[in-house]
């Protein structure tokens, strides 16, 4: 069983330095730019980026079925009539359409044991996303965002937060919630290059960089001596990420990937936007999201498992060797979930319903032990027998697993609101 | 009793709206015996807003900031009553206007009240307000700029939207609060709270207020009491007679909810039988006990409106109205909120505090003492515009639309036909029209933060830097088309930031003018035109209020 007992990958530092040096270097070379330049930034928050973690959101929109996936149960009524596997963890069994998954499970950490009750998509889209139930008067922001808004690097050039989505059904943004709308993510929604980074026509970086100059000189100059000056520099410091977001156009280009990592990934939405993950994770953006859709199986469940589990079992497969071999996994957390499960009931449809009483998530990565699989679910997969895991738990964990303490509060207002719900609790059987 | 509750709450429609109708034109003639008391003029509400704040300053050891200039002023109330910048011709007829200072203010002050903008562009800020993240229905704001335009009173909106009646094309509109929000019944109860009560009673929705003593569940439950018989939605709206509205208390025993309001005052019910054949309403009832108990219905907006005017309410935040989150300035809201509730004017509300010493101080604080915390609003502190404030400001700074004034036969046919303003309320809704695709690209004003992607949006979407080019008639256009440098900058320093330019900032502005000529060539003259406009009008001065 492989363990991670520490988050600080020495082998990454220089990777990315080199990185980076590849892909920004040639650029700054040409242009004259006042104030931070990425180039020059490198060398002095090597020592920070060397303990950087992150962490990739990998969103199953729909409900992805336990049944064909972590949590198979052959044989019985509510079984459905695919076979199970052995894993490479001993005595844990998983469904034949994820192969590479099993061959890869000391890497991964499942839990099988989630009772979250809510059952509708919005809702429990809401629940699992953030960890908290739906408040009237308080709108929490979503896991990614507080991931982010932790994890990021103090004057870093990247975006801290890029989500991306492969269909309609994952079409979600997160929510920034009670937190400031500048924690928004970067989104890639109709293309995967962000939407203004490129320079206007009939414009040159000189003459672009121009105009940004005396904007930024005409409004320190307006702030000094000013009741609420801060906003200013805050505005300010969004002007200033602008450079280095055109700059960073080359990192979104997936036609700089090898034809053949192409290949690995799958000439799919969902493998071509893990790459894209790929690259920005190693690129030191802190948080991606990636949402994959479709799982939504009132009808044939099995068909539609048939096909989409293997490509998830694939490109998260590759993910995760990618990763590992980049020296990126130990400190990269991944983490696997989606609004709820299916029904045990097969439909009259050959569907699954949502449910939400009994199903499951995975984990790898930064803080996560390896190899782990955690409670259980009765043998028709209907109640949970142990181990049972809340929403909160999940956020919990999560934020545990980064080195994030879940008690930790945001002030909003009067209420302190602290980062995982009161009442969660870590699951520290999948925690390295 | 009951009935004696609602005939309460229709009595203090009605001399509202009575005593309103006249404030304003401040004729003699209405003040005979039988009428009802005189409501305070704006100015001398003003004038009792800024002693109290001064005995506060003193009280604290604060020395206020100095006045705001002329110029900024100007300015700041344009963007404050009508959501945009003045044009050039706007405020270079301000600044040479040689009337003494506080009579021309007041001049001012009542033209932008009485224009048609006034109701336009507060009819889009009340919807804010009172929809929150369901606001931008064109018809719902469209009710609310006419309920402006008419002298419509507070307490009669809130009656309006609550209970109706919603018979009219013109009245429909104002069930969408309830529409929206009618599946919903917790939304309902906490939105209502907030938004017209300025009480968030939500977190005493599973026990009693963690933080705040005043609030029990019997509160959140006694609030939800009286929408819990609400049916139906769009265009269906109904109410039951019967259905209680139970909870789990404290120690796990169910409890029927009474009909209760926030004060603690509990409605006596009649029995079902009776209920349905005197239709008894209960939400008829909340807009009665609202109105008796109106403390909390005019603080509320009061607070609101002062948050609208200083970024920051009296009580902040302006939904956490409770005994233990006091007003920062004793006394003020209490006070104000005694005097709007005489006739619940919304203009003359706004019209007092923008008239205030307060609202005119310096953002500037050149004084060699620290800066006072921003709750004793002893200086006018920046605030991010909205993005309709940001959006239609741009659109005036960069010449695409220039609120010109109107022609004579224009101003005939409006005189003749009795609709006076009808031009420039066409012109506004045009530049509206014209900002509408901006406005989900710009910051929200609310917590003040800047994002990356409007930075983004705004140095490289080629929408933007379109409107922003050289079509005849643009800024841009006309600059490329002066001769001296110099002259370049004081005219967009004008256009742009709606005053007089400074010496050494034209310096400034003419050196970089220059030197972008000399470093491309050929010089493009209307390119670096159009690049001195984009930073102008992305600068902190034209983004911020201040």
């Amino acid at each position: 069983m492989r363990r991670h007992s520490t988050c600080q990958p020495a082998e990454h530092a220089l990777h990315r330095r080199t990185f980076l040096g590849g892909l920004f270097g040639g650029a700054a070379a040409t242009l004259t730019l006042g104030g931070v330049s990425l180039a020059g930034e490198v060398p002095a928050a090597s020592d920070l980026r060397r303990q950087q973690k992150r962490a990739l959101f990998i969103w199953l929109a729909g409900g992805a079925s336990q049944f064909e996936m972590w949590d198979p149960k052959p044989g019985r009524e509510t079984g459905g009539p695919f076979r199970t596997i052995p894993t490479a963890v001993s005595g844990y069994r998983v469904c034949e359409l994820m192969p590479h998954l099993a061959a890869r499970m000391n890497q991964l950490a499942v839990v099988r044991s989630l009772n979250t009750q809510i059952s509708e998509h919005g809702q429990a889209a809401d629940l699992m996303s953030t960890g908290w139930p739906k408040e009237p008067a308080l709108e929490h922001p979503e896991l990614g965002v507080v991931l982010a808004k932790e994890l990021a690097l103090e004057g870093s050039l990247l975006p801290d937060y890029v989500s991306l989505f492969a269909t309609t059904e994952g079409r979600r943004r997160p929510a920034t919630g009670f937190l400031s709308r500048r924690h928004s993510p970067l989104l890639l929604e109709e293309s995967l290059q962000p939407r203004n980074i490129d320079l206007p026509a009939g414009l040159t970086a000189e003459q672009h960089a121009g105009r940004e100059e005396l904007r930024a000189s005409l409004s320190s100059r307006f702030a000094e001596q000013r009741a609420g000056g801060e906003l200013v520099q805050g505005y300010n410091e969004a002007y200033a990420r602008v450079r280095g977001l055109m700059r960073s156009d080359e990192l979104f280009d997936l036609a700089r990937e090898p034809a053949a990592a192409k290949d690995r990934y799958g000439r799919t939405p969902f493998g071509q936007h893990c790459l894209l993950a790929r690259r920005l994770l190693e690129a030191g953006v802190p948080m991606v999201k990636v949402a994959r859709g479709f799982w939504d199986s009132h009808h044939d469940n099995f068909e539609s498992h048939r096909e989409l589990v293997p490509d998830f079992d694939r490109v998260l497969s590759v993910l995760l060797d990618d990763l590992h071999e980049r020296g990126l996994l130990d400190s990269t957390l991944v983490i696997v979930l989606s609004e709820f499960g299916r029904t045990p009931k097969i439909n009259e449809d050959v569907g699954r319903d949502h449910y939400a009483d009994a199903w499951s998530c995975a984990f790898a990565g930064c803080g996560i032990r390896g190899g782990t699989v955690y409670g259980q679910t009765d043998e028709e997969g209907v109640k949970v027998v142990e181990g049972e895991a809340t929403a909160g738990d999940v956020a919990a964990t999560i934020f545990r697993a980064v080195g994030i303490d879940p008690a930790r509060h945001y002030q909003v207002g009067p209420r302190p609101v602290p980062l995982a719900k009161e009442d969660a609790k870590p699951i520290k059987a999948i925690l390295a | 009793m009951r009935r004696q509750r609602v005939a309460g709450g229709i009595h203090y429609f009605w001399t509202g709206t009575i005593a309103a109708a006249l404030w304003w034109c401040g004729s003699p003639s209405w003040a005979s015996a039988d009428d009802p008391p005189a409501v305070a003029r704006p100015e001398s509400l003003a004038a009792e807003i800024d002693r109290r704040l001064e005995a506060h300053w003193q009280a604290q050891g604060i020395a206020p900031a100095a006045p705001a200039d002329d110029a900024t002023i100007y300015r700041r109330l344009m963007l404050d009553l009508t959501g945009r910048i003045p044009t050039r011709v706007e405020w270079e007829a301000w600044l040479a206007d040689k009337t003494p200072a506080d009579e021309r203010y007041r001049q001012a002050l009542r033209q932008i009240l009485d224009g048609p903008e006034f109701p336009l562009y507060w009819g889009a800020v009340l919807d804010e307000i009172v929809q929150g993240t369901a606001a931008g229905s064109p018809d719902f704001i469209d009710y609310l700029r006419r309920s402006l335009r008419e002298g419509k009173r507070w307490d009669a909106v809130f009656r309006e939207l609550l209970i109706g009646p919603w018979k009219t094309d013109e009245s429909k509109p104002a069930a969408r609060f309830l529409e929206v929000r009618a599946k919903d019944l917790d939304r309902l109860t906490t939105d209502t709270t907030r938004v017209f009560f300025g009480v968030d009673v939500s977190c005493a929705r599973c026990h009693d207020h963690p933080l705040v003593d005043d609030w029990k569940q019997d509160h959140y439950y006694g609030m939800a009491s009286f929408f819990n018989r609400t049916t139906g939605g769009k265009g269906n709206l109904g109410e039951k007679f019967e259905g209680d509205v139970t909870f789990k208390g404290a120690g796990g025993a169910q409890k029927t909810a009474a009909l209760m309001f926030l004060t603690g005052r509990v409605i006596d019910e009649p029995p079902p039988e009776e209920a349905q054949r005197s239709k008894f309403s209960r939400r008829e009832q909340l807009v009665a006990v609202a109105l008796a108990e109106q403390s909390l219905l005019s603080r509320s907006l009061v607070n609101r409106l002062w948050q609208q005017f200083f970024g920051r309410g009296l009580v902040h935040p302006v939904d956490q109205m409770h005994s233990g989150n006091p007003s920062s300035v004793p006394g003020l809201l209490e006070w104000l909120a005694g005097e709007f509730a005489a006739d619940y004017d919304v203009q003359r509300l706004v019209a007092a505090i923008v008239s205030t010493k307060a609202y005119r101080l310096n953002s500037r604080w050149d004084s060699g003492s620290p800066l006072p915390d921003e709750r004793h609003f002893a200086a006018m502190r920046l605030r991010l515009l909205s993005p309709r404030q940001y959006a239609l400001s741009l659109l005036v700074a960069s010449g695409r639309t220039d609120f010109a004034p109107v022609e004579a036969r224009q101003a005939r046919a409006e005189q003749l036909l009795g609709a006076k303003g009808v031009h420039r309320a066409a012109q506004y809704l045009a530049a509206e029209e014209l900002a509408a695709p901006l406005l989900a690209q710009l910051d929200p004003a609310q917590d003040g933060q800047s994002s990356v992607a409007e930075a983004l949006y705004l140095s490289n979407n080629s929408a933007v830097q379109a409107l922003l080019g050289r079509e005849p008639g643009t800024l841009a256009a006309r600059l490329a088309e002066t001769a001296d440098a110099r002259q370049i900058a004081e005219s967009a320093i004008g256009q742009v930031y709606c005053r007089p330019p400074a010496a050494d900032e034209v310096e400034r502005l003419t050196n970089w003018l220059k030197q972008q000529e000399q470093s491309s060539q050929p010089a493009d003259k209307h390119r670096i035109c159009e690049q001195l406009v984009w930073a102008l009008v992305t600068a902190a001065e034209f983004r911020f209020q201040h």
